[in-house]
């Protein structure tokens, strides 16, 4: 109850609100990540077909990317679905989600990093990351398959795709983030208003691009194979893995003494209410998915789980890794209330269900690799790359501002959140 | 007149006492509780929120009521399938492997929530020991307003700390007016 | 706008700007706030907590409003029409209905997922709003769960009378018999069997849990009003019974009997905060477990189609689609619903305020345009996964013998929500009434166009074009009777609005009333 007295004042002193210091090491971060790029890069020119080093080189940077581009994605579309509710509680947490929807620009970064490792491995030593690229770049090896998708799964379109998506990701998380500057600036509440009127357009397109991304660079890597559900299951993962990071984040800060009273562990039960409710979404998207396909048992869309829960042993394994640890354990963990209210135990699971998304993301995109070594050095290194540079840009984000939009006008009801159940 | 004559020679129930709105009741709980009271309680038309603290009630046991019986209904539901059609009365169809976790897991979802959603209920109602269609505090038509508008503390003749005239007068210091007692 | 006290003394008080236009009578409550630093006040007209009662319970208390005996005459005739449609079919047989090879699933089907969707619209508002704290759910949860449960009966009703020999009816559970056979608990339609009956108990729970308390307020009520005489008739209606019934006026002591029936069904709560502490916890945990399950329940409805092999209906994003296709029918036919009662009910319009209905619109537009964005993908994706069978399901379904059913099905549910965008169309009763009604259309087009896939089976030798008999017809609008009957006793017997979750949104509500409290939300 202390805190609901303490004055507003107190509570957004800058002592407690900004972060110094952390630029150096957001440097040192994305320096350390920028060389584990480099090494992937390397590996990529460098691998042949012996090692196979580049298909897992590609393989690798493509799974750290997708992780990479899945939290400041999913961090847009919660920001905007915080508009649309106008929710209350989330007044003094918003900037952080704020932050990290800015960073679209390194998934951005790391998709022409990816795309200029592609033309390298397919200039060095034809290898590519996807096999349909192959059949466009050469007509002779072209199935009947593909001549029919050919109209959609082809270079160029691919190329006016992925910008479309990032004009758009990137379009409204500026415009998003240059209402919520302002506002610190001048005060205006009616800000927020312009910030709502914008989410609402703003999550049909984001739901449309977030949907055909999946599409593109998840499901076309076999384009033999399709499902429904794929756009959906990737804005799953991505939204648990973003609702953990942003726990991480949190915590961290009071840990370090900043946001003491405004992020409370009231805040944090409600954070670990959707990190739960974001890992029974995940478990029913996915397992939607996977039953529907078991169940009709039809060739064309089984290939998928064959290749990952009956060929190779590290897929086996991971086939039921990521059950038990992507649902099974966080859900039975996160159930009860006192776990919720543990800021130790939600930044535990928080990095743990970060871990499973990019093992899922892994599972997802490795095993089509097929001649590859199933698990070498050179996967740690190609996801760590994106991964670490992206951390480091975050933490400079951070640093770099109040870590509260202080002229929010929903401050007050954010500050005095309370769950009474 | 002490305890013991009081507990044993009327046949009182308790003593309850009205309140204006939600502040007064919810500080006059307060009270109560720091004075040390057991057997007591406050009754209003809906459940304030924070109540619990001041009441000083501990965590409800009503999860652990529900956690039981979806584990009773998630392990009844695949014993049950597996049984059935694994063993007793296999029915080989479709190419499907006769008990698989893929085709159970609808209806040992189904029954785990069904048995759960029992529990809530019914766990709320008997921890609650209610159905209790008869209560002294129900024959009080002053009482009756609590379901529409009034806020009430009643303590119980069963407290060890109840005494009559020692109750009356706490609960008048604390804000309570109508004073009034209960028989049982 | 008296009514918009500041949430804060140091705030500027909410103000309207230029660009707020209201356009009818309906909507200037005030609750139409733009402005986000002010939050909507859920209770109108300066209620206090006795106001609230009064009002809510009158509904259930007062004399029988004129409107009512005509409304309960016309839908239990409709009702009793359908009862007999459906013991014709009983003794004849499933032959009365349209039902041919290839389409041997009709309008019972369609029907059926029709009438569980709706019903999801109950538990969506009750379990998941209720989740994410939106207080304005309180004011229409008690009758959108009502709802759920005579939707759901409505529902259960047809695969009931679709298994041709009713009397054999149980052997759809796993109950031991002289044969020693079991059930194949690998069917998906046993799995309905399960979903929809797990659902409708779990509802039921949950609507008379919420309702507890409610029915402890009209019992106390009544019991203080016991010794009053209440004299019925003669009956108002236009109706064909002799005078001498029609004239008859009958005295009762009917708080003293009602006293007794509330009483029953209250258990004895008393409000006592031990009591309070105990229910709030299981109530939390029944909406916990209700949010999976309203999920799980048309995600096993959509498995019945989306476990075959078939083209058209074997499409992975079925389960989210049917949901997102099930909250947004539901919340149509609550609009339905409550559009006229909150009409005809005097002070509903101080609970069900325009901002609620507003909610409800944009919640409309977001499942309206989930439903939309579920019929671009499959589109899209039965076109990228090259299956020539898929494809030309697809192709039948917008231009070949069913294309009326496919354009009626996206004018409703994809164009016609869109409308919603437009804040007058939001806000302009009349119009968001016709919207409902057509959205509540659509939907039941969208599974007749998933059951007609059958008509082209993939032997075209066997292609056929399904057309319902007038039994098909008669026994699902019997169903809107049954539906609309119970509705009606609901709304004249029951608490109609959730009285003490009301109450506890309210501003009087709170224990720290020193002026940096929230009330309302959203």
């Amino acid at each position: 109850m202390t805190s609901m007295h303490a004055s507003r004042q107190m509570l957004l002193s800058p002592e407690n609100i900004t972060l110094r210091a952390s630029s150096s090491r957001g440097m040192g971060l994305m320096l350390f990540g920028a060389i584990c790029i480099a090494i992937t890069f390397v590996m990529a020119l460098m691998g042949n077909e012996d090692n196979h080093m580049n298909t897992v080189a590609l393989h690798a940077f493509h799974v750290g990317m997708l992780v990479t581009i899945g939290f400041p994605l999913a961090a847009l579309g919660a920001n905007m679905i915080f508009h649309q509710f106008n929710a209350g509680w989330m007044g003094a947490m918003r900037r952080q989600f704020e932050n990290m929807m800015c960073l679209i620009w390194v998934g951005a970064l790391m998709f022409i990093i990816s795309l200029a490792m592609q033309l390298a491995t397919v200039m060095s030593d034809s290898v590519y990351l996807f096999h349909w690229m192959e059949m466009w770049a050469d007509p002779s090896h072209r199935t009947e398959l593909y001549e029919h998708k050919a109209a959609f799964l082809n270079l160029p379109f691919f190329l006016i795709r992925a910008v479309l998506y990032f004009i758009v990701w990137m379009g409204l998380a500026r415009l998003l983030w240059s209402y919520s500057v302002k506002q610190d600036q001048d005060g205006d509440r009616w800000h927020t208003a312009h910030a709502r009127k914008l989410s609402a357009p703003g999550i049909v397109l984001w739901g449309f691009t977030v949907a055909f991304a999946g599409f593109d660079w998840l499901m076309s890597l076999d384009y033999h194979w399709f499902s429904t559900m794929l756009g959906v299951y990737f804005f799953a993962g991505s939204m648990l893995s973003m609702w953990a990071l942003t726990a991480i984040i949190f915590v961290s800060l009071r840990g370090i003494g900043r946001m003491s009273g405004v992020y409370t562990d009231e805040h944090l039960h409600d954070h670990g209410k959707l990190l739960f409710a974001f890992v029974v979404f995940w478990a029913y998207i996915t397992f939607s998915q996977y039953f529907l396909i078991w169940y009709a048992n039809i060739p064309e869309e089984t290939t998928f789980f064959i290749l990952r829960k009956e060929e190779g042993t590290l897929w086996q394994t991971l086939s039921w890794i990521i059950p038990v640890g992507h649902f099974i354990a966080p859900f039975v963990i996160l159930m009860a209330r006192p776990a919720k209210r543990s800021f130790k135990l939600i930044a535990v699971m928080a990095g743990f269900l970060i871990l499973m998304h990019i093992i899922d993301i892994y599972w997802m995109v490795r095993p089509q690799a097929h001649d590859a070594p199933a698990f070498t050095w050179l996967d740690v290194v190609g996801i760590a790359g994106p991964l670490l540079f992206f951390f480091g840009a975050l933490l400079r984000r951070i640093g770099s501002g109040p870590l509260v939009g202080v002229n929010d006008p929903r401050l007050d009801e954010a500050l005095h959140h309370k769950n009474y159940v | 007149m002490s305890k013991e004559t009081h507990q044993h020679g009327s046949a009182n129930w308790g003593i309850m006492a009205e309140f204006d709105d939600v502040p007064a009741v919810y500080h006059a709980a307060e009270k109560c509780r720091d004075a040390g009271f057991r057997k007591w309680d406050v009754f209003a038309p809906f459940p304030i929120h924070g109540i619990d603290e001041a009441m000083g009630l501990k965590t409800s046991h009503v999860p652990k009521v529900v956690a039981m019986m979806a584990m009773i209904g998630i392990s009844g539901a695949l014993l049950l399938q597996w049984w059935t059609i694994g063993v007793d009365y296999q029915i080989p169809n479709g190419g499907k492997p006769l008990f698989a976790w893929e085709a159970a897991l609808p209806i040992t979802f189904e029954l785990g929530v069904l048995l759960s959603a029992f529990g809530a209920l019914f766990g709320m109602l008997i921890l609650n020991t209610l159905p209790m269609h008869f209560h002294p505090l129900l024959k009080k038509e002053r009482f009756l307003r609590v379901s529409d508008d009034r806020f009430c503390i009643a303590i119980e003749a069963k407290d060890p700390k109840f005494d009559i005239d020692g109750t009356r007068s706490f609960l008048e210091s604390i804000g309570g007016r109508n004073i009034d007692v209960v028989e049982a | 706008m008296s009514i918009l006290e500041p949430d804060h003394p140091d705030q500027p008080a909410p103000m309207m700007r230029s660009d707020e236009r209201y356009y009818d009578a309906d909507t200037i409550d005030g609750t139409l706030v733009d402005d986000p630093g002010a939050r909507a006040p859920l209770v109108l007209g300066g209620r206090d907590f006795h106001s609230v009662t009064d009002t809510i319970c009158g509904w259930a208390e007062n004399k029988t409003p004129k409107w009512w005996p005509l409304a309960f005459g016309t839908s239990a005739g409709v009702a009793g029409l359908g009862t007999l449609m459906i013991l014709y079919l009983i003794i004849t047989g499933v032959g009365v209905w349209g039902l041919q090879n290839p389409v041997s699933w009709g309008w019972a089907i369609v029907n059926f997922v029709w009438w569980v969707g709706i019903g999801h619209a109950g538990t969506l508002i009750s379990a998941i709003l209720c989740l994410f704290k939106q207080k304005w759910r309180t004011s229409i949860n008690r009758f959108a769960e009502a709802m759920t449960i005579f939707a759901v009966i409505c529902a259960g009703t047809f695969p009931g009378i679709h298994v041709g020999r009713v009397w054999m009816a149980w052997m759809l559970f796993p109950i031991p018999n002289s044969n020693a056979i079991w059930p194949n608990f690998r069917s998906p339609l046993l799995w309905d069997v399960f979903a929809v009956g797990t659902y409708f108990t779990v509802s039921l729970l949950f609507w008379y849990m919420g309702m507890i308390p409610d029915i402890a307020t009209l019992r106390d009520r009544a019991t203080l009003r016991r010794g009053e005489k209440t004299t019925f008739g003669p009956l108002w209606a236009p109706h064909p019974l002799p005078k001498v019934i029609a004239n008859l006026r009958v005295t009762l002591p009917y708080f003293q009997i009602m006293s007794v029936v509330y009483g029953f069904l209250a258990l004895g709560w008393r409000f006592s905060c031990r009591h309070w502490h105990n229910y709030e916890k299981a109530y939390l945990i029944l909406a916990g477990l209700a949010t999976p399950l309203v999920l799980s329940v048309h995600s096993i409805v959509s498995f019945d189609f989306a476990v075959s092999i078939l083209p058209g209906w074997h499409t992975t994003i079925f389960p989210p689609y049917f949901v997102a296709g099930a909250i947004f029918s539901g919340f149509a036919m609550v609009l339905t619903l409550l559009i006229p009662a909150r009409a005809l009910y005097p002070g509903m319009k101080d609970f069900v305020t325009a901002r609620t209905i507003e909610n409800m619109c944009k919640i409309i537009t977001v499942t309206g345009s989930m439903v939309g964005f579920a019929y671009a993908m499959e589109f899209f994706i039965a076109w990228y996964g090259g299956n020539p069978y898929e494809m030309d399901a697809f192709i039948r379904r917008a231009f070949g013998p069913y294309w009326w059913a496919y354009w009626t099905m996206i004018t409703c549910n994809v164009i016609s929500p869109q409308l919603f965008w437009f804040k007058w169309c939001r806000t302009c009763i009349p119009f968001i009434f016709c919207i409902s009604i057509v959205v509540n259309i659509g939907m039941w087009f969208e599974r007749f166009v998933i059951v007609s896939t059958l008509s082209a089976d993939f032997l075209p030798s066997s292609w056929g074009y399904y057309s319902p008999t007038l039994v098909d017809i008669l026994t699902f609008v019997g169903s809107l009777g049954i539906f609309m009957t119970l509705f009606l006793l609901f709304c004249r017997f029951l608490p109609m609005l959730a009285i003490s979750e009301v109450k506890n949104v309210m501003p009087q509500a709170h224990a720290h009333l020193h002026g940096d409290d929230h009330e309302g939300e959203h």
